[in-house]
């Protein structure tokens, strides 16, 4: 994609028409209220979770949305079974080839479709239901050959990562998450059917 | 003067309405936000002195009115970067809002560096420079590198 054919499917043109100068004039006319000041006060809840077995994060008050660029009539969810709990939203990106997600009710924002693309990213700012603090490692991928997910810790333990495919109109894959803080660093590695390395974090 | 305005409405309302839209990050805002603007231009008519084209005036006022639509209806920002730098984001979210605002007045509405200096009340110098470092950064973030 190049930056016309960006900046086209951002803002389509608009047709020749004539517009409505009556209802200029009739705007012209109106008297126009005095904008008042109003003061808003924001109050932020840490959350600590005690009864879910995920983390959750600190700020639940005012964390990020499925973005406005999402097509709200395809929206698809996945959902922790134990807990009832919302993992991912995501949805068609509107006017691209892509898709728009809200993580854990962290991470939201939308990407472009890639064949081979494979994203791991990394989030802080959770808190277990211990009280540590905590990152959490997921990611996603639109690449077909996806099969399994491994995330190896740095006293060289692992485990197997979740994978959650979503068809449809979305045909991406999101990976996680994983907890990293109660054993240090850790890596995602992820692997095709046969077992052969795809991707490393 | 108000026939001036209205006839500047009707040659150049598609390109109003783009830009604006752009700003205001909705096509129904963005339209809105177009008429009110010209509506406050045929109130504040008498205040035009000349300074520069009656166009370049005018977009000042669309351009304010479509960044007024945009803040009165913005949703929470979206995207908390993930601590390895691999976060995705939207190209145009790369650039500042005046990047954005002289990449739309630029593309969409076809106007050169005077009349954007004009209507955003800056120099053609800023124009250029900012004009040139908004598509340099769109260039390198749809380069996108496959993995």
């Amino acid at each position: 994609m190049n930056e016309s054919q960006l900046l086209d499917e951002l803002v389509a043109p608009f047709d020749s028409e004539p517009g409505d100068w009556a209802d200029v004039l009739r705007r012209a006319q109106r008297r126009r209220p005095r904008r008042r000041l109003a003061l808003a006060a924001v109050a932020f809840v840490a959350a600590l979770a005690t009864a879910t077995a995920v983390a959750v994060p600190l700020l639940r008050s005012a964390g990020p949305k499925l973005p406005s660029a999402a097509d709200r009539r395809n929206v698809f969810v996945v959902v922790q079974p134990r807990t009832g709990r919302v993992l991912i939203e995501a949805a068609p990106w509107k006017g691209h080839s892509g898709i728009c997600y809200l993580f854990l009710g962290r991470s939201a924002g939308c990407t472009l479709r890639g064949e081979r693309k494979t994203m791991i990213l990394r989030t802080a700012g959770y808190v277990l239901p211990s009280g540590r603090h905590s990152s959490a490692l997921w990611g996603y991928t639109f690449d077909p050959r996806v099969a399994s997910a491994k995330v190896y810790y740095s006293d060289n333990s692992h485990r197997r990562v979740p994978l959650h495919r979503l068809g449809g109109r979305l045909q991406v894959t999101f990976i996680g998450p994983v907890l990293i803080s109660s054993r240090g660093t850790g890596r995602v590695l992820v692997y095709d059917r046969a077992g052969r390395l795809i991707k490393r974090d | 003067m108000t026939d001036e305005l209205e006839t500047l409405y009707r040659a150049r309302l598609p390109e109003f309405r783009r830009v604006a839209s752009a700003i205001a990050g909705d096509r129904e805002l963005g339209c809105d936000a177009v008429q009110e603007a010209f509506a406050a231009a045929v109130r504040k008519r008498r205040s035009y002195r000349g300074d520069g084209t009656l166009e370049a005036w005018v977009w000042r006022i669309v351009v304010n009115a479509a960044r007024d639509a945009r803040r009165r209806n913005a949703t929470p920002v979206p995207a908390v970067p993930a601590t390895n730098g691999h976060a995705p984001v939207l190209p145009l979210d790369l650039l500042t809002e005046r990047q954005r605002e002289i990449v739309f007045l630029h593309y969409y509405a076809d106007l050169d560096y005077a009349a954007i200096a004009g209507a955003l009340a800056i120099s053609t110098g800023t124009v250029g420079a900012t004009l040139n470092a908004a598509r340099r950064t769109l260039r390198e973030a749809l380069q996108e590198v496959e993995t």
